[in-house]
Order: C-alpha cells, then structure tokens, then sequence
C-alpha cells in the first residue's frame, strides 16, 4: 500500500515536473501550509471520530494544467495525516479521462481501552491462569496488561478510465481496493444472555470493487451494458478467545466473524426517446453473492454436533431487479411517468441441520427470500393562476417465501400543490397516505416475535408544508415543517405508533459588497409508544419521546474587499430523550419500583457547541494569510452509559450481572480549543 | 416473474429501441445563424463571464460544446438584438435566472448533454420534476469540481434542510466531516427510485461500502436482509450506530411476545440502578451485548447462531 512518505515524493516530483513542461502553458495551482495548535480535553477519540486533528503541520497540495485539448489535475490535502487524500486525473478533453486516488478515513472510537487479555489486535485472546476453574481474571483492571485504542481506519484506493473517444460510444470502468485495519468493540454474552464480556474484535478487511460499462448514447437512444465484480476477504473468519465465564471457565469460546464473499452483478440499462415528447427507460440486472463457511470451526472444541448435514456452509443469494418507466410531457401543462420494478432476492444458500444432542431435537436454518412488485404512477400538472398539482400512486406488493413472515400490501398516495404566483414567495404542500395491509399472523410462526416494521399493517400520514420567500433580491427564508405518523393497526403489542413533527429554516442576507449572513435552525421531535401483552410481569408501555434541536449562524465580513476578510461561525445541536415507563399491574411495582421512579429521563441526551473565527488576509493577489481560533464543546448523558468504566465487574450482586468492560464507551465528553495560521500561495 | 419473462420485456425493449432509434430522424440544425455576434462582442460588456467561461471545459473546442458551436451565443441565444437594445438583464437575451422557466433552461443544457450517459435517466429525476434544474446547482462559469455552485453537501442543504439537522447530530456518516459526498449515494440526475439511490435496492447500496454484512449467513435476521434502513438511518441519528431507537426498546419493536424479551428494562436496570437482575440486558447496547452477531451468524454451537449470539 502506498506510504506517507512515498506520496509526498510522488507530489514534489509531479510538481516539479508538471511545473517544467508546462512553463508556458495554462498552469496553475495553490501550495499551502497550515500549523495547527489543539488543546483537547477530554475524549480526543470522540473529538475527533472521522478526523485526525492534533497539534503539528498540515500541507495542501493543489495542480491544474489545461491546454485546450488536455488536462492535467492534482489535489492533495492533509498530507501525512490520517486523513490524508490524494486525486490525481488527466486526460484529453472529448477523448478520455483517468484518475487515481488514496484517500485515508480514520474511525475512532475510543484511546486508552484496557483489556485483560493478551494478544489485542489479533483474533486469539488469552489470559495467564488456570484454564479451568474459578475466574482468576484480576479485578483491578490497572494491572489488566493491554491498553489498546479503539480505531478503524480505512485506506482507499481508486483508478479508473472513461473513454469517449468514440462517441457515441463509450467506456467507464474502475477498481477500487479499501482495506480496514484496526479494533473495534464487541461482546460476547455467556447463555441465557446475562453476563457478558466486551471483546476487542481485530478488523482486517480488504474489499475490491471493479466496474465496468460499455455503452451508446446518441439520441434517441441510450444503451450499456455493465458489469460489477466485488470481494470482501476477512483475515480473521473466527475470533477465539478464553472466556472466564464459559464452562468450563477459561474454556477457548469462539465467534464467527463476517465470511470472506464474493459478489457480481451484470446489467443492462437504456432508455428510447419516443414521439410526444416521452422517452421509455428500463434497467434490468442479475447479481449474485457468495459465501462458504467451514461450520465445524465456529463450534467449541469440546462440543459435539449431531447428524450435521454439510459441514460447509454454501451461501448463496441471487437478485434480479427490473426497472420499467415511461415518462411523457406531451402538452405543455402536463408531465407524467407510469413505471414499474420488480426485485426478487432469491436465497439459495444451503439448507443446514443438526442436533446439539444426541437425538434431540432438529435445529435448521430457515432461508429468507422475498419478491417485490412495483408499480404506480406520477403526474404533474400545471393549473391555472400559476399552480402546479401533483399527483402520484404507487401499488408495493411483497411476497416473503418464509412461512413465519407475512406478505404484505402497500397503497402509497401522494399530493402535492404548488404556487408560483409571485418571483418573491412559492409555498408548497404535500401529503401522503400509506395503507399497508399485512397477512399478518401475530404471534405464530417459527419465532415468536411480532412483527412490526415492514410487514406490519399500517396507516402512516404524512404532511410538509413549505416556503422558500425572497422579499428582496439579496434575502432569502426557507421554512419547512414535516409531520408524520405511523399507525400500527393490527398488532396487539411491541411497536403500536410513532409521530415526528419537524420544522427547518434557513435564511440569507447578503449586505451589499460588506458582508454575507447565514443561519439555519432545526427542531423534531419523534414520539413513540409500545406495549407488552397483558401478563402479570410484563403488562406495561413505553412512550418514548426524542426531540432535538439545532441552529446556526455564520457571517462572512469582508472588512477590506479583496484584502481582509473575517469568516464567523456558530453551530449548536442538543438532544433530549425520554422514556416514559408505566407498569399496568400493581403486582409487578416491585423492588421499590413505582410508576415514578422507573422512567428514563436521560435517554442519550447530548448537546455539541462551537465557535470559529476566522481571518483571511491578501497581501498581494497570489497569497493568502490565515489565522484563527474554533472552540467545540460536547457533553452527553445516558442512563445506558452512567457510570460505565473500564471495570472488571460491574454490580457484583448477582453473578449474573458480572460484566469485564474495557472502557469502550467511557466519557465521550471533551472540550477543545484550537488555533491554526496558514499560508496558502497561488501560481 | 420468471426469467423467461424478463429476457422476453429486455427483448421488447431492445427490438422497440432500435427500431425507434432507426426510424427517428435527426433535429435538422437551425439553419438561420442570423443576429450572432461572436464572443468578442460579448466579452466587451461581460468581461468576467467569459474569464470564467474561458478557463471552464465548455470553452474546449476538443469537448465539441459551446466552443465549437457559437461560445456564449451557444446557451445565451443571439445576441444582436440585446446589444442593439443597449443590453440589460434578460433583454432579448437568454439569462438563466430564476424568471426564466425551469424547463427552458434545462433544454439549454440538454440540447448538447442530452446524449451525456450520466444524464441518461434526467427524465426520471425527481429534481426534474419538482423544476430544480441544472443552472441550480451548475454554473458554466464556475471552476468548481464538475461547475458546481458550491461544494457538497452545502449544496444538497440548500433544499434539503432536514438532511443537514441528521448529519449533524453525534451519531452520522462522514457527510459533514467531507470523506462521504450525497452523490456518493444519490444520482441527482436520475434513479429509478424515489431517492434516487445508486442501486436496486438499499440493502445494496449499504453493501458497497459494508460488505461485511453481506453473508451470505446461515443463520439470517430477515428485518436486515430485506432493509438496513428497518433498524437504521442513513443520514444521522441522536442514537449511536444511527439506530432509529436505542435497543432494547429498538428490538422489542419486534420481539416482545415472552421471556426475557418481554421484560421492561427501565432505570432500575440501568449500571447505577436499583435492581439486581437483568442489568445487562439494559446496560451499555442493551440487547446486543449478547446477540451481538444481529446482521448474521454461521455459528453451529449450540443456539448462539440461531439467536444471533456469535
């Protein structure tokens, strides 16, 4: 894989280089160097989860030569960091086009996880002391020997073609290869489901993607061919580790990690212009995915399996999708499309069957497959006194092929109207009503379970109402509001409604040459309720409510135009969450419970503020000065997380309630401060 | 729908398509080149757009676009009159401002990009329909990656302001932090699909970057298979994981009908609550510390693979 250090070669030399030949050609570009001084408090892991902000150096590289039939480009930023990204493309204009690019994403997690066991990082945890017995696994988890971070980073590379050489024919294709490496929490609870370890899981993934497509495209008519071919390879298909709670403690416990799989999908898509000012488009695809999965390696050593029917597990799914649309304008104040899809996903994996004892009882695997039928209409129509209706229905009928999940039946209607009276406000609403019937059969079937989100019958409305308003040319409001409900109507427990009501706004306002405003605030709030069947324990509901709320303003300053310019920005976003528990039989308020003290009322809430200034400066045309400050605090509260700690027990009472945490999710709060000054120089 | 009724529609399709693109003929060229003025003239009032219009691809001769047809006057329309009138906003002039019908400016831009591959499915855009056209989001005098207006997802935020609160908050994809684009998922020019997402169907879009969850497992959850977006959101969520609820009440959604799945697990089940028991079914992930293999499982020990336990 390509090094920091050979990328930064490739960049001197490439600017070097492309700066000698095209001396006297269209050549531009930027060079820019940024120092950075962050003082982070708290959690730098959540501070900086997608980034790689620290104290130190940051380059930016930027290239751009044209002439008027070829092109070259090249932009790297962040160089030497994990977020480094490097594009490089050139072609000749109307001819063809290539790239190649690295791009680095880091995802962190936490800094500083510990852990009793040795080996972190690779799929074999073990521990010093006796391999059966009582736990032996220390308490105080400062002697723990492995201190590890928890982080995923992702490396990408990319190349591709496109050819045009030969209009109308053409020719895309690409390969990208992502590999991820790194640790990432997980958990293995110790059966029927109580006690439980958190496990660091080593990531080793590589996934490659090649595509290509060959088509023609001169009007009327559109056609390609195409074909996608990917791999994912998992380095470690088992995870073993020694688990103290197994039995026999210390025994060598096993998890059965993402299989390595492969996966191809061949298609056609084209399209047809047609008199009357229409055009048909179809797309049809096949594509499969494949696994094998050695099963004798995902059970205990000591265990035995009964009359196991292939000891390799063959995974196999196919899909086929076929997509049909007519789409017409064939007078000025109308636009429709009719369309049809049908998606079938056929699952033809192999059927595995076993005994855990000798004699008992069958257990198999139940295979998934389901197809759908799509189809509906979509119209628009332009009314009178400048109003604009839409009209649109949309008939989904699913047909799942395993006995415990029912088919279901979705009716979607959706209006929309429209107004364009006035250039300085166009209002606009929309609702939809979805009626989803359901064969539902609660509570029979080969798993108990009711089930609720896509086969669950259900009325849901929808309502948005919108307005964009620009009462003079240099301001502009945009408000939107959105409810929706769902409505569960035929299941007698689990998830009976939820209601979301949002509103959005956003607004600008340009002062004249002096300065631009910007702001935008956000607020929902979803509600939801659930209900348990009326036993003596677990006769009791939940109303959940989330609500959320957000804004921000900015303001671009130019103090001396083309000179001096000060950027400010402010962003705010809290959440509050509630669980709202009540008991409906007495019998069950016990331990102290009553209907008051077992509601949540810290249920992730969070809140994450921040402050930049920013001050650009150009002394001359071609450089640019930079300096600033930006400030971000984040503070998050859940009754989930409360007094999590990197902890060998956790509420010792109960055996059942003993837990080996490594501090996975430990404080997320931070607070940091960070100033930066940049050069950037333009060629 | 069996094969051989999708082969037999492809069929169709194909015999239909040759046909009608055979039979068609060709939009003869307007042969009236009468009141251009030639770029030069234009540049004398508009000397700024024709620096940006010079420095843009559409100014290549190689690309067989404006450059080669009739630079400005190409999308603007003849300009003869417009400077007989001593020139003006949209004064016999074509000006792509918000006035000006959607559709018309659109069918600038079409008139050449129409046999563009990318714009293939245009006619099936959303943003199409709903009027938001190319010169909203493009700008044939902006440098910007592929002339946008602004880069992503400031862009996309401009209409979609929901989708900006989302990725915001502390659970969310790397939209805002720049390493995800909107169309890196979405086609903004065009998808079957409502959403115009970059696949059949969601689960395979979500495979393209996770394809670790693609199995195929033996032992499979059916909500995931048929819908990531069942248990998740795509854009942002206040849970972690952007879950659309925190488990267990997430799963008891669905399972909820005995045993321990049936149980509430309330503040006194919480690390620093009261209770003694089933703490950690409450705790930290909630149902997932134990079944924590939820997207599949091969396991054959025991019931862990049936219960999505390892």
């Amino acid at each position: 894989m390509i090094n920091r250090v050979s990328i930064l070669t490739f960049s001197l030399i490439l600017l070097s280089s492309v700066s000698a030949y095209c001396a006297e050609s269209s050549f531009e570009g930027d060079l820019g160097l940024t120092g950075v001084v962050a003082d982070i408090n708290g959690n730098r892991a959540k501070f900086n989860e997608y980034g790689d902000l620290k104290t130190g150096v940051y380059g930016n590289v930027r290239l751009r030569y044209d002439s008027d039939l070829w092109f070259l480009r090249f932009k790297a930023s962040d160089l030497g960091y994990d977020t480094q990204n490097y594009r490089l493309e050139g072609g000749a204009y109307g001819y063809f086009k290539a790239y190649f690019s690295y791009d680095e994403l880091p995802h962190n997690f936490t800094d500083s996880a510990k852990s009793f066991y040795r080996g972190v990082g690779t799929n074999n945890l073990t521990y010093s002391g006796s391999p059966t017995g009582p736990i032996t696994i220390p308490v105080n988890p400062n002697t723990w020997p492995s201190t590890f971070d928890y982080e995923i980073k992702r490396k990408t590379f990319e190349t591709g073609l496109k050819v045009d050489a030969l209009k109308p024919f053409y020719l895309t294709t690409s390969f990208s290869q992502e590999k991820r490496d790194g640790i990432k929490p997980n958990w293995a609870g110790v059966s029927p489901g109580s006690a439980f370890i958190e496990i660091p899981e080593p990531v080793d993934y590589t996934t490659n993607i090649f595509n290509i497509e060959a088509g023609y495209a001169q009007r009327p008519l559109f056609a390609a061919v195409y074909f996608i071919y990917s791999t994912f390879e998992n380095a470690n298909d088992m995870l073993f580790f020694r688990n103290p709670l197994g039995t026999p403690a210390g025994v060598t416990d096993i998890y059965s990690l993402p299989p390595d799989n492969t996966y191809y999908k061949v298609g056609f898509k084209g399209s047809v212009q047609l008199p009357l000012n229409s055009k048909l488009s179809a797309n049809l695809s096949e594509s499969r995915a494949k696994s094998d999965t050695n099963l004798l390696d995902t059970k205990l050593a000591t265990a035995t399996v009964f009359n196991l029917s292939d000891s390799i597990f063959n995974g196999r799914v196919d899909t086929t999708n076929l997509n049909i649309a007519l789409t017409s304008n064939p007078l000025q104040f109308v636009t429709g499309k009719i369309f049809y899809k049908y998606y079938n996903r056929h699952n033809k994996s192999d059927e595995i069957s076993y005994q855990n004892t000798s004699g008992g009882a069958i257990v198999s695997n139940d295979l998934f497959s389901y197809h759908k039928n799509t189809y509906g209409a979509d119209f628009l129509f332009k009314l009178p006194a400048n109003l604009t209706l839409g009209a649109a229905y949309t008939r989904i009928d699913t047909s799942r092929d395993r006995a415990d999940i029912p088919e279901t039946r979705d009716n979607i209607t959706r209006l929309t109207l429209k107004w364009n009276g006035v250039d300085f406000i166009v209002p606009k609403i929309t609702y939809e009503y979805l009626r989803r019937n359901s064969d539902q059969a609660p509570g029979s079937g080969l798993e108990v379970v009711n089930y609720t989100f896509d086969v669950a019958a259900k009325h849901q409305n929808m309502f948005k109402a919108g307005v964009e308003i620009y009462p003079l040319a240099n301001l502009n409001f945009d408000i939107e509001y959105k409810y929706k409900k769902d409505k569960y109507t035929n299941s007698p427990e689990g998830l009976q409604s939820t209601q979301s009501d949002g509103i959005d706004f956003s607004a600008g306002y340009t002062v004249g040459t002096f300065a631009q405003l910007s702001a935008y605030m956000d607020y929902e709030r979803i509600k939801s309720y659930q209900f348990q069947l009326p036993t003596a324990a677990n006769n009791w509901g939940l109303r959940l409510k989330d609500t959320s709320i957000g804004y921000g303003i900015g303001a671009e300053v130019y103090l001396v135009p083309k000179k001096l310019t000060l950027i400010l920005q402010h962003d705010y976003i809290k959440s509050n969450g509630l669980a709202d528990f009540s008991y409906f039989n007495a019998s069950a308020l016990t331990g102290g419970r009553t209907n008051d003290n077992i509601d949540i009322n810290n249920w992730d809430d969070y809140s994450k503020m921040s402050y930049t200034a920013k001050l650009r400066y150009w002394p001359i045309k071609a450089l640019t000065l930079t300096a600033g400050y930006a400030y971000e605090r984040y503070r998050y509260n859940d009754a989930q997380y409360d007094g999590y700690d990197i902890a060998a027990i956790a509420n010792a009472p109960a055996a059942s309630n003993r837990a080996y945490l490594t501090g996975a999710y430990a404080n997320p709060n931070y607070q940091a401060h960070v100033g930066f000054i940049g050069v950037s120089y333009h060629y | 729908m069996t094969k051989k009724n999708l082969i037999l529609l492809l069929l169709l399709f194909i015999i239909a398509a040759v046909g009608i693109a055979f039979s068609a003929s060709e939009a003869p060229d307007d042969p009236t080149k009468k009141g251009y003025i030639g770029a030069e003239t234009c540049k004398g009032c508009h000397e700024t757009q024709f620096e940006t219009y010079s420095k843009s691809i559409h100014s290549k001769k190689a690309v067989k676009g404006p450059e080669y047809k009739e630079a400005c006057e190409t999308c603007h329309g003849a300009g003869a009159k417009h400077v007989e009138k001593g020139g003006g906003r949209g004064v016999d002039i074509f000006d792509f401002g918000k006035k000006v019908d959607p559709k018309s400016r659109a069918a600038k831009c079409l008139s050449c990009h129409d046999e563009t591959p990318h714009l293939a499915n245009w006619n099936l855009s959303r943003h199409s329909a709903a009027d938001v056209v190319c010169n909203d989001c493009h700008s044939v005098h902006s440098q910007g990656i592929k002339n946008l207006k602004m880069k992503e997802p400031e862009l996309c935020y401009t209409c979609h302001l929901s989708i900006r609160s989302q990725a915001n908050r502390q659970s969310h994809h790397p939209i805002k932090e720049g390493k995800i684009t909107c169309s890196a998922c979405h086609d903004p020019h065009g998808e079957f699909g409502s959403k115009m997402i970059k696949a059949d169907s969601i689960n395979e879009l979500c495979y393209k970057c996770h394809a670790e969850k693609r199995g195929p497992y033996m032992w499979e959850h059916p909500p995931v298979e048929e819908n990531c977006l069942n248990c998740h959101v795509p854009h942002g969520s206040n849970h972690n994981k952007l879950l659309v609820r925190k488990p267990p009440q997430l799963c008891q959604s669905c399972h909820a009908l005995s045993g321990h799945p049936a149980t509430p697990y309330t503040s006194f089940e919480t690390i620093q609550g009261a209770a003694t028991a089933s703490k950690n079914r409450m705790m930290i992930r909630g149902c997932v510390n134990c079944h924590s293999n939820v997207h599949g499982s091969n396991s054959i020990q025991g019931t862990r693979g049936q219960r999505d336990i390892r």
